[in-house]
């Protein structure tokens, strides 16, 4: 592939993500944070997200599509226990999930 | 709701006035940690990957910058590899990345007292993603208005820097790492995210991640293009919905 393909593809990358944050950037930049369509907007992105961070978990595509959903439940549970045992501290419980899941992963290569 | 525009006591004591100088450094300090530790092991995945797609060095930690969001990072990198056509492309990735959208809504009004030019507005869009947009929706409700942008820009920067670094080292590891370290450093991004989201209490919220995390994966199943946006409109509009009789319910029982 020459270098000024690759660009072409970085280059066309960019607007094509850009345009929707500089869209949002536009159509909300007068609204007052506590109106009602603000409130959606941040409702409608929580929903997204927390779809797609489920999606990701439940139905993962490319490698983590191995991973068995059991390791991964098993692992985001010990995070949990760990948020509300360390006073709902998220670095605590991602390192906690993050370990354990790396344990079983290491368990079921050996 | 009028007396929603008016900022009680009870919040301006807490902030007497903005310090930005001060934000900045809040907001360095709470990136360092977690939220730059992640992105830099997700980045390092998609380093890797951009190398076995073709990619050389430069132009994959040039993509993180420019697109600065993971999803549609892995869709440009695959599609690429397989030689798939521009405008392909181009509608993988905005598909992907289109949660950029609804985000940027959401955070924009929390920055209405911003007198920051069209210029440094479509600038600062730039930058919204997941980790620091997650920090800014909890923490700016009860910021000074002038602090938003400086604690929004330190804590960016230092996300991006780990990021930067996370993506050259995973180009120079590329196919040298265990499997099973692989595979963690994949599951920590959506580990992270999912702890951060259980921080997450007001009742709008807590209601829209939980009718989003229900029904999210059962509309991919569906339909794998159209089923995330479809979950936020209808899991979204629920929360509100729900979240908006209650509101009233109480603002009526207090009269």
């Amino acid at each position: 592939m020459s270098t000024l393909e690759l660009w072409l593809i970085v280059g066309v990358a960019f607007l094509s993500t850009y345009v929707w944050r500089a869209a949002g950037m536009l159509i909300a930049s007068r609204l007052h944070p506590d109106s009602a369509i603000s409130r959606w907007f941040a409702c409608v992105a929580y929903a997204v997200l927390a779809g797609l961070i489920a999606r990701m978990i439940i139905i993962p595509e490319g490698a983590l599509a191995d991973a068995p959903l059991a390791d991964k439940l098993i692992a985001l549970a010990c995070g949990f226990a760990m948020f509300f045992l360390s006073k709902r501290n998220t670095t605590w419980a991602t390192v906690t999930a993050f370990f354990v899941f790396a344990g079983i992963a290491l368990w079921r290569a050996s | 709701m009028k007396h929603d525009d008016q900022p009680t006591d009870d919040e301006m004591s807490v902030f007497p006035d903005g310090d930005p100088a001060a934000a900045r450094v809040r907001g360095m300090r709470d990136a360092f940690g977690a939220p730059a530790l992640v992105l830099f092991a997700s980045m390092m995945g998609f380093g890797s990957l951009a190398r076995e797609s073709g990619l050389d060095l430069f132009t994959t930690v040039v993509t993180t910058i420019a697109i600065w969001g993971l999803p549609g990072q892995m869709v440009m990198a695959e599609m690429t590899a397989v030689g798939a056509p521009l405008f392909a492309i181009a509608a993988g990735v905005a598909a992907a990345n289109a949660r950029f959208l609804p985000m940027t809504l959401a955070l924009t009004p929390l920055l209405s007292e911003w007198r920051g030019s069209w210029i440094k507005r479509l600038f600062f869009a730039q930058f919204v993603t997941l980790t620091p947009w997650v920090a800014a929706l909890q923490r700016f409700p009860g910021m000074a208005h002038e602090d938003r942008v400086p604690y929004y820009g330190a804590f960016s920067a230092v996300c991006m820097a780990g990021a930067v670094v996370g993506t050259a080292i995973g180009f120079e590891l590329a196919g040298q790492l265990p499997r099973p370290l692989t595979l963690s450093l994949i599951f920590l991004s959506p580990a992270f995210f999912a702890m951060v989201f259980a921080d997450v209490r007001h009742r709008a919220g807590v209601l829209a991640l939980g009718a989003g995390a229900c029904l999210g994966p059962i509309l991919h199943g569906v339909s794998p293009d159209w089923g995330i946006p479809v979950t936020g409109l209808l899991a979204g509009s629920f929360a509100f919905g729900v979240d908006s009789l209650l509101r009233r319910r109480a603002s009526r029982g207090s009269r």
